[in-house]
């Protein structure tokens, strides 16, 4: 076989399986959201979710809090996360191939008892409702819903499957 | 002996074999010009997508008999007679003779966007009997919201069936909608503006 053969089907196989790296768990049978869970009065709860998108389908950020990694966002997917009151950073790191075009840094006031929700959205035109964290050129942005406009949307994302211990 | 068969040849054979196969995978469209077949059911209804700014996407809405792989029913605006008066609205009234069964709208999407729908958290399932003749509803989509509805609008799209398909005109004609009806489901493409997605 020839080398520039070799090389190209080297390639092809590398690409191949960083997609699978990239494109995070697998939420075949995983349940729907149906409604936020009974809220603790000790910390406050916040869901994170990414309905499906055409454009990045095959990536899933990492979300951290305060630089702790909470879960990851494959597209269509949802996550809820237990965050104690206050100030906090949370961080979203795409994966190193496509870094630099959608990694995100904000930061959320929560309170006790409370429930977030937390979106992050991809649109193709410049969201106008001032309810963004940051930016980039492809207009995507993780933006704090109300909650009567996030269940419009969470409801067709699917729980993040829990970890492998 | 297949040496002999020139490679052109060969694609062309195989090209022929595989239209043929996948022509067996969608259900025909029912003219009503032959009696229909007692042992299934005729179902019914429209498809439209509309384009207030733009030219048609063309809307495919697949709809699977559960259990019996092959038997898509595959609704497509694009190839098909123009139903719609209005300027900005393309699609049909279809009629379909089916086995009896359950039956699933599985996906829908546009020819011309890349977006699919969403997994649904609730499958949308209708169930036909045979010698059953039941309107399903009326699908709409449009390419601002990406999301397609199954609505009744029976008064008026029965009506319309009837006058296109005359074997109709004395049939019983049951709406099924309270079972084959859905709310807005969806694509990826669609955008969430702010109000949640399928609002604007």
């Amino acid at each position: 076989m020839k080398r520039c053969t070799l090389l190209w089907v080297g390639l092809f196989a590398a690409l191949a399986s960083l997609t699978g790296c990239i494109s995070g768990p697998d939420l075949k049978g995983q349940p729907f959201f149906t409604s936020p869970a009974e809220p603790r009065a000790d910390e406050a709860t916040v869901y994170f979710y990414r309905t499906s998108a055409s454009i990045g389908s095959g990536v899933a950020p990492t979300i951290e809090v305060d630089g702790r990694a909470i879960g990851s966002l494959p597209s269509g997917s949802f996550f809820k996360a237990g965050i104690p009151a206050g100030k906090h950073s949370v961080t979203s790191t795409s994966p190193p191939i496509i870094s630099g075009m959608v990694n995100q840094r904000f930061d959320i006031t929560v309170e006790n008892g409370k429930v977030y929700y937390i979106a992050d959205q991809l649109s193709t035109s410049d969201y106008t409702d001032g309810r963004r964290f940051s930016g980039t050129m492809f207009y995507s942005r993780y933006a704090l819903v109300p909650g009567e406009e996030a269940l419009r949307s969470i409801k067709w994302c699917q729980e993040l499957p829990a970890p492998a211990p | 002996m297949l040496g002999k068969v020139s490679s052109k040849r060969l694609v062309w054979v195989t090209g022929a074999l595989c239209a043929a196969l996948l022509s067996g995978c969608a259900t025909s469209r029912y003219d009503g010009r032959h009696a229909p077949d007692p042992s299934k059911a005729i179902i019914m209804g429209s498809i439209g997508e509309s384009f207030p700014m733009m030219q048609p996407h063309g809307l495919v809405v697949e709809i699977d008999q559960q259990g019996a792989p092959g038997t898509a029913i595959r609704l497509t605006t694009l190839g098909n007679e123009d139903d719609q008066p209005s300027p900005s609205l393309l699609g049909h009234y279809f009629m379909y003779e089916v086995p009896p069964g359950e039956y699933e709208y599985t996906q829908w999407h546009y020819v011309y966007y890349s977006g699919k729908s969403m997994p649904r958290p609730v499958p949308a399932v209708f169930s036909v009997k045979a010698g059953e003749t039941l309107y399903i509803g009326d699908l709409r989509a449009d390419a601002l919201r990406f999301c397609l509805s199954n609505v009744n609008n029976a008064e008026d799209t029965v009506q319309a069936l009837k006058r296109k398909y005359p074997m109709l005109k004395d049939r019983n004609i049951v709406n099924l909608t309270p079972k084959s009806g859905f709310a807005p489901w969806p694509s990826s493409d669609a955008t969430d503006f702010g109000k949640g997605l399928c609002k604007i």
